[in-house]
């Protein structure tokens, strides 16, 4: 409690603001003002001095609801999940390929519709999956998305590593796009390539001359996602074969 | 380092007028961006930095904007300069070495992460295309002429390759970032062994807290360059040699 006490004497520093009566804030609009921190400055914006100040309230407050600043981040995570995930359908059934394309573009659309979902598992990917209450239906659909991989006859090992690698490529391609979403768009994109392509002596660069679309050269697009997600899925195919049951014939008439 | 101490003595010495550069400026943003993130550059924490008012980084750099597309541009022509040329072995292991390589340079360099990875359209589009940076897209996307692709087909691989790579250390560089505690880790385990009957694949990992690494970098690597070769089958059955069309317009 003392503790609790420093940290307040130290926080807010505009005595103008009128503080709210005890006992008016909920939880909820707790939360509510923490996801627009973070929506406004990212995850290093939040703290408790920050959040009392946006609700002019005083830390003490808070600490009644939220004993730090990770156990608002988890209720920020429950709520991205609810969100996120009862939108989502399931993944279904299918061939190991199809369920896994799918798990895959849910989980870009998920992080795509919550910037503050994005942030939470790229920098507290660990404190996200440390708490029981955020993991359940995450859990679930990544038991679905491990079970299509072993069809293949991988070993659980092996199938976490290609999870990884996924997680890697899906989450990472979200924090690019949202990068770019961020930066105005820049019409002149595909003429400043155009332009330098001029500039150099005409036996250079044979093979960008010959490109008809030069803004896929540099496309980081839903499509752009799509083909590299397609290239990993028939790479999978090509090496962890599949082809010894279903791929045997196609290669034996090639 | 240098921020504090400016900021603890009570004055720092203010430059002369006109002893700044427009290079000086660059490399002090460059290095404000290296040891402290893209999120903190600002003409005052530049200013800061150079011991210089805010007014005369204006005198050359019109707006944050400015400054920014012009850091893009020397980072991203330093970067380019950095990587080992294209050789003449077979296209897969050209290009296995090459985006290795490119990502090595990513690791070790932040601003050139964060650059690749915040500004990664403007990286191509505000720069103004270094001759250096054209002719070394053109090798990569050469590569797959030699085996057989198309340009257009080209563009797609190569494309694929490059937003990977920058994904993949974009999240692997926040996993390094977070501070993880005994307990977290502990409670992940726990949580998934009393989930056992629910999670059979899940709980059986033998190390599920494992960070995201070279293995991982490197698997989906193989696996594109494997997915490249099975949507064109062209791919390998060529010999590596430029051949002649190529060169056509």
């Amino acid at each position: 409690m003392t503790e609790v006490k420093r940290a307040e004497a130290r926080a807010p520093r505009s005595p103008a603001r009128k503080r709210r009566p005890r006992g008016s804030l909920s939880a909820e609009e707790i939360v509510d003002a923490a996801a627009e921190l973070v929506r406004r400055d990212g995850l290093d914006g939040l703290s408790m001095p920050s959040l009392a100040r946006s609700l002019g309230a005083g830390v003490t407050s808070i600490y009644w609801y939220y004993r730090s600043k990770d156990d608002l981040l988890i209720a920020l995570a429950e709520r991205a999940v609810d969100e996120v995930y009862s939108e989502l359908p399931p993944i279904g059934g299918g061939a190991w390929a199809d369920k896994v394309w799918r798990f895959v573009e849910h989980m870009r659309a998920g992080l795509r519709s919550s910037p503050i979902w994005l942030a939470l598992v790229w920098e507290r990917p660990k404190l996200m999956f440390s708490r029981p209450s955020v993991m359940p239906m995450l859990a679930r659909r990544l038991e679905e998305e491990l079970g299509a991989f072993t069809r293949l006859g991988l070993d659980i090992e092996q199938v976490w590593q290609l999870h990884m690698m996924f997680v890697a490529y899906t989450r990472g391609f979200v924090l690019m796009q949202q990068g770019i979403d961020a930066e105005q768009q820049d019409p002149q994109a595909t003429e400043s390539l155009t332009d330098a392509l001029v500039r150099l002596p005409e036996a250079e660069a044979p093979t960008l001359r010959a490109v008809t679309d030069l803004d896929a050269v540099i496309a980081i697009t839903d499509e752009a996602f799509d083909a590299g997600l397609k290239f990993l899925i028939e790479g999978i195919q090509a090496e962890f074969g599949s082809g010894k049951r279903r791929g045997s014939s196609r290669r034996a008439t090639s | 380092m240098p921020t504090d101490g400016g900021r603890r003595r009570s004055r720092p010495a203010r430059r002369a007028r006109g002893s700044l550069s427009s290079e000086e400026i660059l490399i002090a943003a460059e290095k404000l961006v290296n040891d402290h993130g893209v999120r903190e550059l600002s003409m005052p924490s530049l200013a800061r930095a150079l011991g210089a008012g805010v007014t005369s980084i204006y005198w050359y750099y019109r707006s944050k904007d400015d400054l920014l597309a012009a850091l893009i541009d020397k980072v991203t022509k330093d970067m380019y300069l950095r990587l080992p040329p294209i050789g003449e072995g077979p296209w897969d292991d050209e290009i296995l070495d090459y985006f290795v390589a490119w990502r090595d340079l990513l690791e070790r360099v932040p601003v050139y992460r964060e650059v690749a990875a915040y500004h990664a359209q403007t990286m191509y589009l505000r720069t103004r295309m270094a001759p250096a940076i054209l002719r070394r897209l053109d090798d990569g996307l050469g590569l797959f002429v030699r085996a057989g692709l198309t340009p257009d087909e080209s563009v797609r691989a190569f494309n694929a390759l490059s937003n990977f790579t920058r994904a993949f250390v974009l999240v692997e560089h926040g996993m390094q970032a977070e501070v993880v505690t005994r307990d977290m880790l502990d409670d992940i385990n726990r949580t998934l062994a009393a989930r056992a009957a629910e999670l059979p694949l899940l709980s059986t990992v033998s190390d599920i807290n494992a960070p995201l690494g070279d293995e991982h970098y490197r698997l989906g690597l193989r696996l594109l360059i494997a997915g490249i070769k099975r949507s064109h089958r062209s791919l390998g059955t060529r010999p590596a040699r430029r051949p002649a069309r190529a060169g056509a317009r």
